[in-house]
Formats: C-alpha cells, structure tokens, sequence
C-alpha cells in the first residue's frame, strides 16, 4: 500500500491528471478505502483551488502608464548644462576672476601718496559685484566715491600721515568677499 | 505603434501589475515596476521580431525586471506581504480571504525560480510550454519546478487547510 507521504505526491499529480489511468485507479482506491487520504485530497484541492482564485484577490490599483518624462523633465538637463556653459563663460570674461575671482586694489599698497589734499584710491571690481562698500582704518569710509563701469575711484574725506587699512566688501555670486589692504600715507 | 502599444497596456497591465506585485510583495515597487516593464516594452516593440508570442515576450520582460530588482533590493528587504505564520491562529482561516492572505505569504516564501513558475502557471494559466518560452528553460525543466513549488506550498499550507 501506498505511504501517506508518497500518496501526498501523487495527489497533486492526480489533481493535474498527469498520472496515467492505472495510477489513478489506485489513487481513487485508496481515497475510498481510507479517509485519511481521502482529506489528504480534499485539502489539495482545496488549495489548487484557492491557487487559481488567488489572482482576483490580488488588488489592481488604477495607475496610468506613463511612457517618456514630462516635457519639464527633458529639458531639466539641458537647462543645467546651458547654465554651466554660461557660468564658465561669464567667470572667464570677468576682470581679475583668473586669480581667483577677487578683485584687485590697483592702486599699489604702501605707494599712496598724498600730494594733494584728495588722494584716491582706484579698485576694479567684477562687473556682477553687488552692495560694494568701503571701509577705511574700521570705519565706514566717508568720502567721494565714484564708479565708472568696474571701476571705483575712491577719495577718503581725511586721511593722515600713516599706516591705513583700506578694505572693501562685495557680493558676488551670493558671497560676502572682503579684501584688505594695507598702505602708508605720506604727507608731503 | 502607438495604437498597438495601447492594446498591449490595455490587455496585460493589471496582469503584469498582479505578477510582480507577487514577486515584489508591495504595491508601490509592483506599479514602479510595471511602469518600467511598460517603457521596456515600448522601447523594444518597434525591435520585436516576433520570433515569440507577444505576451510571452512581455512575461519574459516582466520576470526579469522584478529579478534585477529583488536582487539589487535584497529579497525580504521590503515586502509588506506578512509574514502571517506567527499571527495564523488569530485569523478565522475558515475565511477564504484570511486564506488567501496567508496563501500569499506562503507564495512570497519560495525560491524565485519556484515562484516565477508557480505565477506564470495559476496566476496567467500557462501551460508549460508558454512558460518554459518566456523563462527560457526546458519543459521538463519546467515541470519539476512547478512540481517542487506545489509540493513546498502543500507542506506549508496543509496545517491551515
């Protein structure tokens, strides 16, 4: 006689009536002889069953197919890469950007002499540099100050014999920048 | 093409949807992956030769985008199909439904290569032959998988039966 576990085997084949006909005939005996396997058989079913319904209890939720990115999105990176393209070609047609992107005072440090009773500082500055302002031994500087293009001219209201601290602080590119220089001051 | 990728959509969707989200064991990973299957296949359908039926060509497709993606995800990393076997007995599994849960859960258990055949033949009705075109596996090959994946269900379901 058949073995239980060998029985539990065959029913599934027996289920898929893929056991030739002398092997059903003896499966379909011992299901009558025994109800042991005749509930082995049931439960089977039962589970061939539950297996093919199972399909319908699995939800499908209405979702579109969406073939390609929105428009918006092709054109992200082309957008990013004209903007890479522009940054590079604004920042080497920057005056002074090649060392660094600071400005420059052009008027040498330690070279200011005041022959006259308006001495000037000159600075060129970015042409993108934004809220430029001045400060002269730590204070606001107050004076004359005078732009054309990139260029200030900047002309201290008083100024002694001495050593001076000349700083002027900028935006640029959203960053505060400050350059400091120091100069002595001749009287003649 | 357009209209012919329409049809496609219409008719094997919800069916590719079911399949992975069988595999993948939750839904928003199960409708990314049908989104991914869907633009596979239209990208290639212009390239389909048809040396294959359509729809198995598109399962083939299917199985093996949730194949890449179980294995770079790590296969129980995040599905969301319980585990019931510790909270079984608080279920009334006289309730086909709470069955059927549990039937899932079972199904998430097996091997991958056990499950895409279990799926592809109660799942899409195919017959081995379909399924041994879209695994690209013999028929016998088929068989004793589906055999052994029945028989791993059978033993572990049988006690809630």
């Amino acid at each position: 006689m058949m073995k239980p576990e060998e029985f539990e085997k065959k029913i599934i084949l027996y289920i898929k009536n893929e056991l030739s006909e002398q092997e059903k005939r003896e499966i379909e005996g011992l299901m009558l002889a025994n109800p042991e396997y005749r509930e082995i058989y049931e439960k089977e079913l039962r589970l061939e069953r539950l297996l093919f319904e199972l399909p319908d209890s699995v939800p499908a939720p209405d979702f579109q197919i969406k073939i390609g990115k929105p428009v918006w999105q092709k054109l992200v990176p082309l957008v990013v890469i004209l903007a890479i393209f522009a940054a590079v070609i604004f920042r080497i047609s920057m005056p002074g950007t090649a060392t660094g992107g600071e400005f420059k005072l052009v008027t040498p440090a330690h070279e200011v002499i005041l022959g006259t009773e308006n001495p000037e500082i000159v600075v060129t500055v970015p042409e993108n540099a934004r809220n430029v302002s001045f400060l002269l031994d730590g204070d606001v500087l107050s004076g004359e100050v005078k732009r054309y293009d990139g260029v200030y001219v900047v002309k201290p209201d008083f100024i002694d014999e001495g050593y001076h601290e000349f700083k002027a602080i900028l935006k640029q590119d959203g960053k505060m920048k400050t350059i400091t220089k120091t100069f002595y001051v001749v009287n003649e | 093409m357009v209209n012919e990728f329409d049809e496609i959509v219409h008719l094997y969707k919800d069916r590719i949807f079911k399949m992975l989200y069988m595999k993948v064991g939750n839904m928003e990973d199960a409708m990314d992956l049908t989104q991914d299957v869907f633009l596979k296949v239209y990208r290639a359908l212009p390239g389909f030769r048809g040396d294959s039926n359509i729809y198995t060509w598109i399962y083939r497709i299917a199985i093996n985008t949730a194949n890449t993606f179980l294995k770079k995800r790590g296969r129980f990393q995040s599905s969301s199909i319980e585990n019931m076997e510790d909270n079984s007995l608080k279920f009334n599994l006289n309730n086909e439904e709470n069955l059927k849960t549990l039937l899932k859960s079972k199904i998430e258990e097996l091997p991958e290569h056990y499950k895409d055949v279990l799926l592809l033949h109660y799942f899409e009705g195919f017959d081995y032959k379909e399924i041994a075109d879209v695994l690209g596996i013999n028929i016998g090959t088929v068989k004793s998988r589906l055999f052994r994946a029945r028989e791993l269900l059978s033993q572990k379901m049988r006690r809630y039966l």
